[in-house]
């Protein structure tokens, strides 16, 4: 029983990671209609410019005030930056391909991902190989009830539910997510109605790359392991769960993402040899859910688009 | 074929010269690969850019395009004559005929996913799987003891057969979603051969597979005739070829019957196709099936040419180069297609003098020329009606 739970709390944190990751992707798609595979690339671009930083501050183990604040102000100048190169990728690479089909916009961002990691191998530091990831977060245990919950992870949640309530908040009840869901119900009519469609959709691109940064920054804090390609993981991933959600849905992203990491552990945790075998039942379950429920589990039943 | 643009018929002569220039443009192609240092690679690259981005030139060069495509039969069959006339200029370099080998292997790919991509509109991330399962079938049946040509068929069946299944995915989900499900597939056959360790060896490949062989010559021999003598690789080239030319063949017959007609349709207008009594799922079915029986043997040829893979081969970015390599060349035009695969697999190995920037530079591009020429490098003539 203290197993399954144990389980259980690995996942969690997993799940806030991806959730973050999903929205994005899935916000993106909705506004633009345009899958963008450069999404966990654009967090990497977030993860090294935290790294930059971080090396200019002295970290020392004890804490103190200027290790926290010297963290505090690395970790948002990466978020920063994430946000700045998102809004970069929508400008220079798939606002130009508005009229074009959505295939090539999605190929676009392949080829803004391979630039994203090619730079950071070749311009970052010994960006060729993986580069350790300072422990911000002080690597105490809780012990509660036979179950070990790490502090990292506890930080980890708390972000991430902040965040979510921060942009359902945001989506929901602002003058901006009226606009977005505006967008994300019809262009044309949010273009003749009168909405600044360009800017609310580069604004949503800072808003959507920022939380790719926060989660490749979170990833980074989980496995204290970085590299230049860390982002594909999280690319494939949330797009994984943005689509079992349904793409355009933000609630559908987060529903997902919690579905993939309590797959991904379950599997680890209760097939013998299971953890070889994670993504497979990743996929295995997004092939069923699509096929059971085409639009994803919460995406609208509309008209076929042809 | 009878273009979409039709031109004025042309006199005899001109229009063999033009063909001869076409036989001619080939061997020249193939002294440039061999003997074009950084200096004529980046002033060739620079003309070309050049060509594409200046209007005059730009009309000039799309002009006699049509001109010559326009009496299609011929032009393929001088392109045929002059492909097969490179490995005579390459003397005693095997390098670049290697490399033209597995550009076409994946040319056979990219015509595949253009039946799917660029004729009925549906997006397959997940090629590679079909690419490793054809690899992997024909591998292991071949160290079992099958010939290489039963191999081959099996290794097309099946490819067929999955590519049925998949296609029957694509009667509940559609667009963006199918390329999901095709993601996945993609995704789960690279972790199933990582992982089936006792079937494929896992991570570490599969090597020493056996040459293809006829009446005892291998792909390994030299070619020894009396007034001809060519490197190994010189097979693996004219092979590469005839299958390319075959599956061109294949797709072109398709295209130009009423089955052409109706990708077009049901790409446009499914509903208006299913009004006159299409069966729009099972047509798309079977095209799906179709357009996946041609990672059959350009998987077979792989790994019979290069003799070893491995799950690094097949995975989900591999998907996506060839989907470029269709984008790029101009989606539902054959000729674009070929254009496209051979540039994108040829272009990196001519770029190794740029180093570690070479694939900074490859995305670069991909995106440049995206943005640019979003219809590809050669348009389809057929799709100037056709809706974004």
């Amino acid at each position: 029983m203290d197993l399954i739970v144990q389980q259980l709390v690995n996942a969690v944190a997993l799940c806030a990671i991806y959730a973050l990751v999903a929205m994005g992707i899935s916000l993106f798609f909705g506004v633009i209609g345009v899958v963008n595979l450069a999404h966990g690339d654009i967090g990497t671009v977030g993860v090294f410019a935290a790294l930059a930083v971080l090396h200019l501050v002295p970290i020392d183990p004890g804490g103190g005030l200027s290790t926290v604040l010297g963290a505090g102000v690395a970790l948002a100048c990466g978020v920063a930056a994430s946000a700045v190169a998102g809004v970069l990728v929508y400008v220079l690479a798939l606002r130009p391909l508005a009229s074009a089909p959505a295939i090539i916009g999605l190929l676009s961002s392949v080829g803004v991902g391979f630039v994203v990691r090619e730079a950071i191998v070749n311009f970052y530091p010994n960006g060729r190989n993986p580069q350790s990831f300072p422990s911000l977060i002080p690597p105490t245990v809780y012990e509660v009830g036979g179950v070990f919950i790490d502090l990292t992870h506890v930080v980890l949640v708390v972000v991430a539910v902040t965040l979510v309530v921060a942009l359902a908040y945001i989506v929901e009840q602002t003058r901006f997510g009226r606009a977005t869901r505006s967008i994300l119900n019809n262009r044309e009519v949010a273009l003749s109605l009168g909405v600044p469609v360009t800017r609310v959709t580069a604004a949503i691109f800072a808003l959507g790359s920022g939380l790719a940064g926060i989660a490749a920054l979170m990833s980074a804090l989980y496995y204290n392991v970085v590299q230049s390609d860390m982002g594909m993981l999280l690319t494939v991933k949330g797009f994984t769960a943005a689509v079992i959600g349904g793409l355009g849905n933000i609630y559908g992203a987060l529903l997902g993402a919690i579905l993939v990491g309590l797959i991904e552990a379950a599997t680890a945790g209760f097939i013998p040899d299971g953890s070889a075998y994670r993504d497979v039942a990743v996929f295995a379950t997004l092939i069923a859910v699509l096929i059971l429920r085409p639009r994803g589990l919460l995406g609208r039943a509309g008209a076929e688009r042809v | 074929m009878a273009s979409a643009v039709s031109q004025q018929p042309a006199g005899l002569w001109s229009r063999l010269v033009a063909q001869a220039a076409v036989v001619a443009a080939f061997p020249l192609a193939g002294l440039f690969l061999l003997h074009a240092g950084v200096v004529v690679t980046v002033a060739a690259t620079l003309l070309l850019v050049a060509a594409a981005a200046i209007p005059g030139i730009r009309t000039r060069v799309s002009a006699t395009g049509r001109a010559l495509l326009a009496r299609s039969s011929s032009f393929w069959a001088a392109c045929l004559l002059g492909a097969a006339l490179v490995p005579l200029v390459m003397g005693t370099n095997g390098y670049w005929l290697f490399v033209l080998s597995i550009a076409m292997v994946f040319a056979v790919m990219a015509i595949g996913i253009n039946i799917q991509l660029g004729e009925i509109g549906v997006i397959n991330l997940g090629y590679a799987g079909l690419f490793a399962i054809a690899a992997y079938t024909s591998a292991l049946l071949s160290l079992a003891g099958w010939p290489v040509w039963a191999g081959a068929l099996a290794a097309t069946f099946l490819c067929w057969l999955v590519g049925a299944l998949l296609g029957l995915c694509s009667i509940r989900t559609s667009g963006d979603y199918f390329a999901l499900v095709t993601l996945g597939f993609g995704l789960i056959t690279h972790q199933l051969i990582v992982n089936l360790g006792w079937l494929t060896n896992g991570s570490n490949g599969i090597t020493n597979i056996s040459p293809i062989s006829l009446f005892g010559h291998t792909t390994k021999n030299p070619i020894d005739l009396p007034f001809l003598s060519l490197p190994p690789e010189a097979n693996g080239y004219f092979l590469c070829l005839l299958i390319l030319a075959g599956a061109v063949l294949v797709a072109r017959r398709f295209r130009n019957a009423w089955v052409g007609r109706m990708w077009a349709t049901v790409r446009q207008d499914s509903f208006g196709a299913a009004c006159f009594g299409l069966n729009v799922p099972m047509f798309r079915l079977k095209t799906i099936a179709l357009a996946s029986a041609f990672a059959g043997p350009s998987g077979v040829l792989f790994a019979h040419l290069i003799g070893f893979i491995s799950p690094d081969d097949f995975t989900m970015l591999q998907s996506i180069e060839v989907l470029a390599m269709v984008i790029l060349g101009g989606m539902g035009n054959i000729a674009g297609v070929l254009v496209g695969a051979i540039i994108l697999y040829v272009a990196p190995e001519k770029l190794r003098f740029l180093g570690d920037y070479r694939l900074l530079i490859y995305g670069l591009m991909l995106v440049v020329i995206l943005v640019y020429r979003p219809k590809g490098i050669i348009p389809d003539p057929r799709r100037i009606f056709d809706r974004a």
